[in-house]
């Protein structure tokens, strides 16, 4: 119907426009947003995150190790909850601080961890590994050694930190 | 003349349905999906009750297919007192070993959880007890606490990834008398 309305000759005009137009669409489109998986960073923060989160369970130990009970509580959030086997659960830092101290005055442990998963989910980060506990009484009972698996979930503080909102372990046997 | 006019009624049609496409072609992908209003926090929650209601559904009938399809495929359960158990067949084979000589009372309690994307992190505590399938007798009680990591699948609902849990009293010690509390 418009062909018949529209001599030859002009019709590179109209060509030519709907070129132009064709071209101002796309140039006027914003460019879709890329995927966050995209982001050249995320790479990169990611391996900072678990870095992190590997050196908060190096520092971890050594405070276990060395008997710091304000060391082992340094990464604990201050509304933290600590699940031991066959222990009630300890809620807040201050009373696993204390709770730390007193198997400090009885005992020296050893504790060496292996993580064997992590996993980040925005503020959240959830850590899973096994652990070998060597606790030798003071009071000269024999020492004793067992293995077991831990969990913890993890929260990012606003200052950027990653801190321990819970954490559960068990034994095998 | 006429052919003129023709021409620039078509321009301006185009040009109209160019501004017209425009708008329609830049504004819609940005604009938010037209999804129904959800409180995501009220649906995590109902999903969780959901997971948690058919959990204490399956243990309690000792439907080890039932317990096993909570879990993902490649979900890992550590539990008290327990090796790790990998995947839903093993954890199915436990669940059965289970149940074969016990009924299995179990109650579930949720103090804290967690949604962050596609994963939750849920934390509690549980009470079991298990009765001889022959008398009815009391064989065990146990308390104790559990963290459980759960994704969500295609469907929306939540399934268990890890869980983990351990005792609140070495055995021997009755789990509900904790007599040095009060």
């Amino acid at each position: 119907m418009m062909e018949s309305a529209t001599p030859m000759r002009e019709r590179p005009v109209l060509t030519l426009l709907a070129v132009l137009l064709a071209g101002l669409f796309l140039a006027a489109c914003p460019p879709v947003e890329e995927e966050p998986a995209e982001d050249p960073n995320a790479v990169e923060r990611s391996i900072g995150d678990e870095s992190a989160l590997n050196a908060l369970i190096a520092d971890y130990m050594v405070a276990m190790n060395s008997g710091d009970a304000d060391g082992v509580v340094a990464s604990y959030a201050a509304d933290a909850v600590r699940m031991p086997p066959d222990a009630l659960p300890i809620s807040g830092r201050e009373s696993i601080r204390q709770n730390i101290a007193q198997a400090f005055e009885t005992a020296d442990l050893n504790v060496q961890m292996q993580v064997i998963e992590t996993e980040f989910s925005g503020e959240l980060a959830y850590v899973r590994g096994t652990f070998l506990l060597t606790v030798t009484p003071k009071d000269g009972s024999p020492t004793t050694e067992s293995e077991g698996n831990w969990m913890r979930l993890m929260r990012r503080a606003p200052d950027g930190r990653w801190l321990v909102a819970y954490s559960l372990w068990n034994f095998p046997s | 003349m006429g052919d003129r006019g023709t021409l620039r009624r078509i321009s301006a049609t185009l040009v109209l349905s160019a501004v017209l496409v425009l708008a329609a072609g830049c504004a819609a992908p940005p604009v938010e999906e037209p999804t129904p209003e959800v409180d995501p926090v009220a649906e995590n929650e109902a999903a969780l009750n959901e997971l948690l209601a058919k959990y204490l559904q399956a243990v309690n009938r000792g439907d080890a297919d039932g317990l096993a399809v909570l879990y993902t495929e490649d979900a890992v359960r550590i539990n008290a007192n327990s090796r790790p158990i990998e995947g839903r067949d093993a954890i199915r084979l436990f669940a059965a070993a289970d149940y074969a000589d016990n009924d299995w009372d179990i109650q579930l309690h949720v103090d804290e959880s967690d949604y962050s994307g596609n994963m939750a992190f849920v934390r509690g505590t549980y009470a079991i007890t298990l009765s001889s399938k022959e008398d009815g007798s009391v064989v065990y009680q146990e308390a104790g606490k559990w963290m459980d990591l759960m994704r969500r699948g295609e469907d929306g609902s939540w399934l268990i990834a890890r869980e983990m849990s351990n005792r609140d009293h070495p055995p021997g010690e009755a789990p509900e008398a904790p007599a040095e509390e009060g």
